[in-house]
């Protein structure tokens, strides 16, 4: 490897392996000194996996990183702070009880037995501090401040380290556009002063304003590194994606006339008056990138507050919470499998009635052989593939854990089913059957809605799509041959029509 | 925004509100009887009581981390035992106090451990602790109170006075200022509250989290330890039995005194000034003859309204507990 | 293999608690020569009886990851209640309906505090103890200031004391029926599964629809309800009725839970171990007074098993928790 002195970083072939899954496959790529560069990728991607080798808080299971020249394979934060990468982590790694003075010092006090002295750069902070927003005192307590400013006040943490390379995790994801433009200017000052910025962030639009060069990460693999000079939004999208090969579309056989439910004006602080309905034994299909607003949809239809109606059937329904949505015929496959959806500790037998005992009860009790009878048939029915019935879900494969939350859900034999992101980390062959366990749905006469950052996904499965940016919906088209990616690309991405 | 006041003016108000609370009931208790507004009176209930002060004024700090300490009661009896038992063999009584608070060390070093190396809970921990110095305590003594063979000298500290203060009230002065100081003015209180709040942010931090947390449990420890000795010193006898609910007063204290069981908030004023509300209700009640099981009954709706304003309602909804509120350490897609 | 160790862990508890069981018995018979007698066994029986039965209830509390330190109070609670009005007119099964219900009470308000408001289940639960404790001795100075009372009616005590069919203390009879009870609710009972998917992960529990707070608000009262019960049955058979009885009894039943395998965190435990939980503590206890070794030897090892039984638990309990 030539020594290039105008890379302040140099990755070459990193890899990670968790237990049953390899999150990077081979990342490598340079970063060149005094530069702007960004890294983008859908979820589950690899982002956050690469961050964490980056900055210390993971090691990683093979491949070389240089920090100007040098080896650099830091075994704890601590060691790539003081190697000048500081990080900005999603989660706010602040302390609410604390005052900002004391949260900017954190960690590095200068002290005389335990009573801290009065900072050094304390003046440099304060500086910078204003210059974001001066309405924040260094006394304020940090937990009465709004999200945007501990956002602030973390920012201006890591700054007031004497770092050369700073790192930041999706930094502007709540903050609003005056304030966030107040970001990029400071990391346009900073770069001009020579500072390294790797930032991370799926806002295309922040990308091409503050950015040089931008990596694009898919499935744990390094796509491309390209200079943002002459690069427009759409061909990012492409990048990001992949190309499109379509899953053969073929439509669900019932006549999808019958309007099933009805979404009227419906808003939360992300979502700007949805309107769509939805049909009998039809897929509709929700497509946008990250924070295009298509997990606060599903959340509305399973619970969450919102302004505007739902109507199901013609009657106007209120769903106040999860179990009031069940009763009025939804069911939901959740997006976080491992947190909302499996049992873990549970066999799968014992999993998949929990959405409706009754169907395992015989005269009022719980009945094994119902039970091992249910399993059987889903384990068969959705290709399950466990030793046995008994095996606890926490340890079968994403795939398999999403089937069985499916199995689940599907046991509840409400009218309509939702999806959010069905086969997101599910491997292809899991993949093309829980695809086909939709479409059979659909089939039945059952209403699924999907939603998904996965085009391929999309285009191959649903009758109509529904295109999301920006927490509205752009446009619904009907799927069929004269479907055009490129098209629905553009509109996703933001572009204007 | 000017949010500084705001964090003063709620911070001051907890406090104030309990200091108002134990001025009221001052006032209520001296015009309901006679004897309770006489200076006597005072110096009474706060010598009696200046072991409380001192243990939930330090546990106050361990419970800021977002742990708490179950076996204080059981390492103060334990404590008390042994140095009664020590000053029978004729050994001084200073060396017998210092023997008997690294015996208190001990404990703490056992209970840190527990909690940060092997991950127990702080509760089955504690308690499991709880029941092994309290099953010491009666095995060192066989039983029985020391009582009898105890030089003349035991008594004499705690019953001593200095500039017309009785020495316990003294001591629990200095302990509660010296935990108002590490507290409020060193790293140690600030790292403690920085774990409570946000153990993460504090560990990335580069905080070493355990050994705060260990050097805590080490140090209520202790002061569990010196009150057993002043407890023991003041009645004249090393009782095995003594103060049962000793911990749960502590815990009350330090929870209506405004830290939550799950820390990061609090101060050692505010748990001063719960404890005092404690002891004199405490001792007002004793004065108008209501007897203990009312105490004990006004103890547990204490107890359960202090955790109710803490943890529903802390700081005016700034921990939203709503249904779908996020919490306010991540950013929300 | 990991799945392997996991339930050859669940099941290991099990066999390790009867192996240890038979250990202790086959040792006391042969150390002392008055363990092997009925009278010797039906009074270890008893004592096991009165933690078991409330904790038949609050094992399924703990299975979905909450827990009631009140129930040492609510059974003085109970007792006295039961006591006093009987003594005072009321009729034997009325008197015990009253209490049943009132115990239940407690139990909801630790339902209204923990499931309803959220409350941190240690502290909500000790207030409990406390205000049921002091209500207790509030009772018994009704009854004329003294905290022990006597002079209860014939069939009060008959009671306790008569014999099922004969042979079996009531109080034992009802253990067991309880233990069946639980046994039958955790295997085959829609409360059950429920209970098991509250503590394995209470958000995928409400994803699923599941009545979080109903349940576990449920399983509250009838931890109430079985401490009252336990409260009548013992008060009945000893006679008399103190309300300073009971106390550190929720420890007792918490140390027979967790050493029968239910962890604290929720999702894993059963009936049967903690049926042998508490009868390796009672036999322990039983061999320490036969063999002469003083009480206090007793709490320090209590004290041990905890901590012991929780290391041990570690090793496997967090792998199978991810």
């Amino acid at each position: 490897m030539t020594r290039n002195s105008d890379n302040v970083i140099e990755i070459r072939d990193i890899e990670k392996s968790f237990p049953g899954v390899k999150a990077l496959k081979g990342v490598s790529f340079d970063v060149k000194r005094g530069s702007v560069h960004c890294i983008v990728g859908e979820n589950g991607a690899g982002k956050s996996t690469f961050i964490k080798i980056l900055t210390g808080a993971q090691p990683a299971s093979k491949g070389e990183i240089r920090l100007n020249g040098d080896p650099f394979a830091p075994h704890h934060v601590s060691d790539a702070i003081a190697r000048g990468i500081s990080c900005l982590y999603q989660e706010l790694n602040i302390v609410e009880d604390l005052s900002v003075e004391q949260n900017l010092s954190l960690g590095q006090e200068k002290h005389s037995f335990l009573f801290p002295k009065k900072a050094d750069n304390l003046d440099k902070a304060r500086s910078i501090l204003a210059d974001f927003d001066d309405t924040i005192q260094l006394s304020d307590r940090v937990g009465n401040l709004s999200v945007a400013q501990k956002q602030i006040v973390e920012i201006t943490r890591a700054l007031v380290t004497d770092c050369s390379v700073l790192v930041m995790d999706e930094p502007t994801a709540a903050l609003s556009l005056g304030e966030t433009s107040k970001i990029m200017r400071v990391i346009e000052r900073l770069r001009d002063n020579g500072m390294t910025i790797i930032y991370i962030s799926h806002k295309l639009s922040e990308i091409f304003e503050i950015g040089d060069t931008v990596s694009v990460l898919r499935d744990g693999e390094m796509v491309g590194t390209q200079s943002l000079e002459g690069m427009t939004q759409p061909d990012l999208v492409r990048l990001m994606l992949g190309k499109v090969v379509a899953e053969h579309y073929i439509p669900s056989t019932g006549p999808r006339t019958e309007t099933v439910m009805e979404v009227r004006d419906a808003s939360t602080h992300k979502l700007k008056n949805i309107s769509f309905d939805l049909k009998k034994g039809e897929i509709l299909g929700f497509f946008g990138l990250l924070g295009a607003g298509k997990t606060e949809v599903a959340e509305i239809l399973f619970g969450h507050a919102h302004s505007g109606d739902i109507r199901k059937d013609n009657q106007i329904v209120s769903m106040k919470s999860e179990r009031d949505a069940l009763r009025a015929g939804f069911a939901l496959v959740p997006e976080e499998r491992r947190e909302e959806g499996i049992f873990g500790l549970l066999s799968v037998m014992k999993n998949i009635p929990l959405m409706n005992l009754k169907t395992v009860m015989r005269n009022g009790l719980v009945s094994g052989k119902a039970e091992r009878d249910l399993a059987d048939k889903y384990i068969d029915a959705l290709q399950i593939a466990a030793s046995n019935r008994n095996h606890p879900v926490a340890l079968l494969s994403g795939g398999n854990q999403q089937k069985v939350v499916i199995a689940k859900c599907l046991n509840r034999n409400s009218d309509i089913i939702l999806m959010d992101e069905p086969t997101r980390g599910v491997d292809i062959g899991a993949k093309q059957e829980i695809h086909n366990i939709i479409r059979d749905l659909a089939n039945e006469g059952k209403s699924v809605i999907v939603f998904s950052s996965e085009l391929q996904e999309i285009t191959g499965l649903c009758d109509r799509i529904v295109l999301m940016y920006d927490g509205a919906i752009r446009e619904t088209l009907t799927n069929g041959d004269s479907i055009n990616t490129d098209y629905i690309l553009d509109v996703v991405a933001g572009k204007e029509a | 925004m000017r949010t500084q006041s705001k964090f003063m003016g709620l911070v001051n108000n907890q406090n104030f509100v309990l200091l108002l609370i134990f001025v009221a009931l001052n006032i209520y208790f001296a015009s309901s009887t006679n004897s309770f507004f006489q200076l006597g009176n005072y110096f009474n209930m706060m010598t009696q009581n200046a072991a409380l002060l001192l243990t939930a004024a330090a546990a106050t700090l361990l419970m800021k981390t977002g742990n708490f300490d179950l076996s204080t009661t059981a390492i103060l009896a334990f404590s008390g035992v042994l140095y009664a038992i020590l000053a029978t063999w004729g050994i001084p009584l200073t060396l017998a106090a210092l023997i008997t608070l690294c015996a208190g060390a001990c404990f703490g070093i056992i209970n840190g451990v527990l909690v940060t190396r092997y991950d127990i809970s702080p509760f089955i921990a504690t308690l499991g602790m709880m029941f092994i110095g309290g099953g010491s305590a009666l095995l060192i003594c066989g039983g029985q109170s020391v009582r009898s063979g105890l030089p003349e000298n035991f008594k004499s500290l705690m019953q001593a006075e200095v500039f017309g203060l009785p020495v316990p009230i003294l001591m629990a002065i200095l302990g509660v200022s010296v935990f108002w100081v590490l507290a409020e003015k060193t790293l140690i209180g600030k790292y403690a509250m920085a774990i409570g709040s946000n153990k993460n942010a504090a560990a990335l931090a580069g905080i070493n989290v355990d050994r705060t947390v260990l050097g805590l449990f080490v140090l209520v420890a202790v002061v569990a330890s010196l009150s057993g000795i002043m407890t023991a010193s003041r009645i004249g006898t090393g009782d095995p039995r003594t103060a049962e609910f000793f911990f749960m007063d502590v815990i009350v204290a330090i929870m209506l005194g405004g830290t939550p069981l799950t820390g990061g908030r609090g101060t050692v004023i505010g748990t001063v000034i719960a404890a005092m509300i404690v002891i004199v209700i405490g001792n007002g009640l004793n004065m108008l003859g209501i007897l203990v099981f009312w105490q004990t009954v006004i103890k547990g709706v204490i107890l359960i309204a202090a955790v109710t304003i803490n943890e529903r309602f802390s700081f005016a909804g700034l921990r939203s507990k709503g249904k779908f509120a996020a919490p306010s350490n991540s950013i929300q897609e | 293999m990991k799945h392997v160790m996991h339930f050859l862990h669940t099941d290991m508890q099990k066999v390790v608690l009867i192996g240890i069981l038979a250990a202790l018995i086959i040792g006391l018979a042969f150390a002392s020569p008055n363990f092997l007698s009925v009278t010797n066994f039906t009074n270890v029986l008893l004592k096991v009886a009165i933690v078991v039965i409330i904790a038949s209830a609050a094992n399924l509390l703990m299975i979905t990851g909450n827990f009631d330190l009140s129930v040492g109070s609510v059974l003085a609670f109970s007792g006295i209640l039961h006591a006093y009005m009987s003594k005072h007119g009321v009729p034997i099964e009325l008197s015990i309906m009253i209490t049943l219900i009132v115990a239940s009470g407690w139990g909801g308000l630790n339902a209204l505090t923990v499931s309803v408001l959220g409350i941190n289940p240690v502290i909500a639960t000790v207030g409990t103890l406390f205000i049921a404790r002091g209500f207790a001795f509030l009772i018994a100075r009704w009854d004329g200031g003294a905290n022990i009372m006597l002079g209860l009616p014939r069939d009060f005590v008959d009671f306790g004391r008569d014999p099922v069919f004969g042979l079996v203390p009531l109080a034992i009879v009802v253990m067991l029926v309880a233990v069946a009870i639980f046994m039958f609710i955790e295997k085959r009972s829609a409360l059950g599964r429920k209970a098991y998917a509250i503590g394995t992960n209470l958000k995928s529990a409400k994803m699923s629809g599941i009545n979080t707070v109903g349940i576990v608000s449920l399983l509250y009262i009838l931890v109430g309800l079985f401490a009252g019960l336990s409260g009548v049955l013992q008060t009945s058979r000893v006679g008399l009725a103190a309300p300073t009885v009971g106390k550190g009894l929720e420890f007792d039943v918490i140390v027979a839970i967790i050493l029968g395998g239910t962890s604290m965190l929720g999702g894993v435990g059963s009936t049967f171990g903690m049926l042998l939980g508490a009868l390796v503590v009672g036999f322990t206890a039983n061999g320490m007074v036969l063999l002469g070794i003083p009480f206090y030897y007793q709490t320090i090892a209590y004290g041990a098993i905890l901590i012991g039984t929780l290391l041990l638990s570690q090793k496997f309990d967090t792998k199978a928790k991810a």
